[in-house]
């Protein structure tokens, strides 16, 4: 018998997997946010559950981040993006849905086929999510280069970030470095997204000024 | 138990009560969610008993144009969805009538009672029965396949089609049963159910209006007695589907031991989770709105993919290890 947290641990990294694949479907762009944020929310619960059944505290830490920044901030900022800058709120993509879900199956067997007979090797019972983890990195990419909005496109960097974290997590239960790791990758993608809200900002109304928003209203 | 026949024969009548029986109840229990979750009252809970009994009152009314087909058609599509009934683990394991199907039988079946409906539709010539059953069968024609790949995705742990040897291995395995493949099959198998029964995401059981219906329009000729027949089988298609979702998804509850008050029990839980899928799905359809026609193949993809997926999931960590 696996320990409970272990399951708890594969069905929580398999609804990462199941909600990759749905942004694949997602024709609205908050749609595809709010799977985002469904998504992080569970990478931050296989982070508490490592932290939990590993005994390693600087996980709950990571856990409690990436509800934070990943679950709260990074989608409020992004449908705020969407909001108030007025982006189409239609996905354009380079492939079809079907297609793309064709797609993010193929890589799932391509990550099961080169990952899976790899992942015994690393005698940690979770290694079995390095599959999963590696699939959603793929999907992740796969999003980023198939979709033309520059949103969408933080949405798949992002996507893949998960995946990421998800591979780290299973494999290392988070060494110090990992944490550090996550921060950055996180800083760096909080830089990106902040990066296009002034860009768009700038473009649409010719300055960066965010008190002069306030004019707007009313 | 007394008699080696006589408990599976007991067993056999009781799910045919409770799935006869209760479907209508379940049906406007689905009805009043939605309605309340949209701001309305809603029909009462026994007004599909009520207009079952009206129309079974009525004698069918055919068209000069109409042959054969569309008199029997009614009758033969409740019969197979009929011998559908014992081919999922209701309450008790093993099944009634043990190995006598298993559930690429029920797809068979399922498509036996879909296909001559639409049969049905066209031989009485009015456009809209043509209209209808060509959407039909479209999608027929691509849920059929998704479905055997997501029965395989439940059966391959289980080495089996048989609905009750699955169910019986999640019984005994218990928590343990739930694993990434069984989550990604279950999300097939529901996206699946939306569209084999003809809920609102793909076709809106509410509406007659020309342009979007899809089962109303095959049934449109429909009258008195076929038509409560249709109706009721359509009811109780729905309690079918969710029935297999509960067994394979979640058969914690379902009763191995022949002793009265543990049936009694499982019959109280089936009945539980039957209510609460209901009750879901009420809640989806009040949110929802329908989709184009064309993007049914999309969640079907998806839910092909998601049965492939954990097809694939299950070689590398779930069954096997």
């Amino acid at each position: 018998m696996t320990p409970l947290p272990v399951q708890a641990l594969d069905i929580a990294a398999a609804v990462v997997l199941v909600t990759a694949w749905v942004s694949l479907l997602h024709r609205r762009i908050e749609a595809l946010v709010d799977t985002y944020a469904i998504q992080s929310a569970a990478v931050a619960l296989t982070a508490g559950l490592v932290a939990y059944e590993y005994r390693a505290p600087d996980l709950y830490l990571l856990a409690g981040l990436t509800v934070a920044v990943n679950v709260v901030a990074l989608p409020g900022l992004l449908r705020r993006v969407v909001r108030v800058l007025g982006v189409p709120r239609m996905v354009n993509m380079y492939a079809s849905v079907r297609e793309s879900a064709l797609i993010g199956l193929a890589l799932l067997l391509l990550s099961v086929w080169v990952v899976g007979p790899i992942a015994p090797f690393a005698e940690i019972p979770s290694a079995g999510l390095l599959p999963i983890a590696v699939a959603v990195v793929l999907i992740g990419f796969f999003l980023l280069v198939s979709r033309r909005k520059a949103v969408t496109q933080v949405v798949g960097l992002l996507v893949m970030n998960n995946g990421v974290f998800l591979a780290g997590i299973a494999l290392t239960y988070g060494l110090g470095l990992l944490v550090e790791l996550g921060l950055a990758a996180n800083l760096l993608v909080l830089a990106i997204v902040a990066r296009i809200f002034l860009q768009r900002m700038k473009e649409s109304f010719d300055h960066v000024d965010a008190d002069a928003l306030r004019a707007l209203e009313g | 138990m007394s008699g080696s026949f006589l408990a599976p024969a007991l067993a056999l009548v009781g799910e045919y009560l409770l799935v006869l029986g209760l479907s209508p109840l379940l049906l406007a229990v689905l009805r009043r969610v939605k309605a309340r979750t949209q701001g309305r009252i809603g029909p009462p809970l026994l007004q599909p008993y009520r207009d079952l009994w009206k129309w079974m009152g009525k004698d069918g009314i055919y068209a000069s144009s109409a042959s054969w087909i569309t008199r029997y058609a009614p009758a033969i599509s409740f019969a197979a969805l009929l011998a559908a009934v014992p081919l999922v683990p209701w309450f008790v394991l093993p099944t009634p009538l043990g190995p006598f199907g298993d559930l690429i039988l029920l797809v068979g079946l399922l498509g036996l009672s879909r296909f001559v409906i639409a049969l049905a539709a066209l031989d009485g010539g009015s456009t809209f029965g043509g209209m209808g059953s060509s959407r039909e069968m479209w999608m027929g024609a691509l849920a059929e396949p998704v479905f055997l790949l997501v029965i395989f995705a439940f059966g391959s742990p289980a080495g089996s089609t048989q609905a009750g040897a699955i169910a019986a291995r999640g019984v005994a395995l218990g928590i343990a049963y739930a694993n990434p493949p069984l989550l990604l099959a279950i999300v097939a198998y529901v996206l699946l159910l939306l569209v084999e029964t003809g809920r609102l995401p793909v076709d809106n059981p509410a509406t007659h209006l020309e342009l979007t219906m899809v089962h109303e329009a095959m049934v449109l000729e429909y009258t008195g007695r076929d038509l409560a027949l249709i109706e009721w089988g359509r009811g109780f298609k729905l309690a079918i589907m969710f029935g297999l979702l509960i067994a394979l998804a979640a058969p914690w509850g379902i009763s191995t031991s022949g002793t009265l008050l543990l049936v009694g029990l499982a019959v109280g839980i089936v009945v539980g989770k039957l209510l609460g899928a209901h009750v879901l799905v009420g809640r989806l359809e009040a949110r929802v709105a329908k989709w184009r026609l064309f993007r049914v193949a999309d969640l079907l993809t998806l839910a092909a993919v998601f049965a492939f997926g954990s097809l694939a999931l299950a070689y590398v960590i779930g069954g096997g290890a």
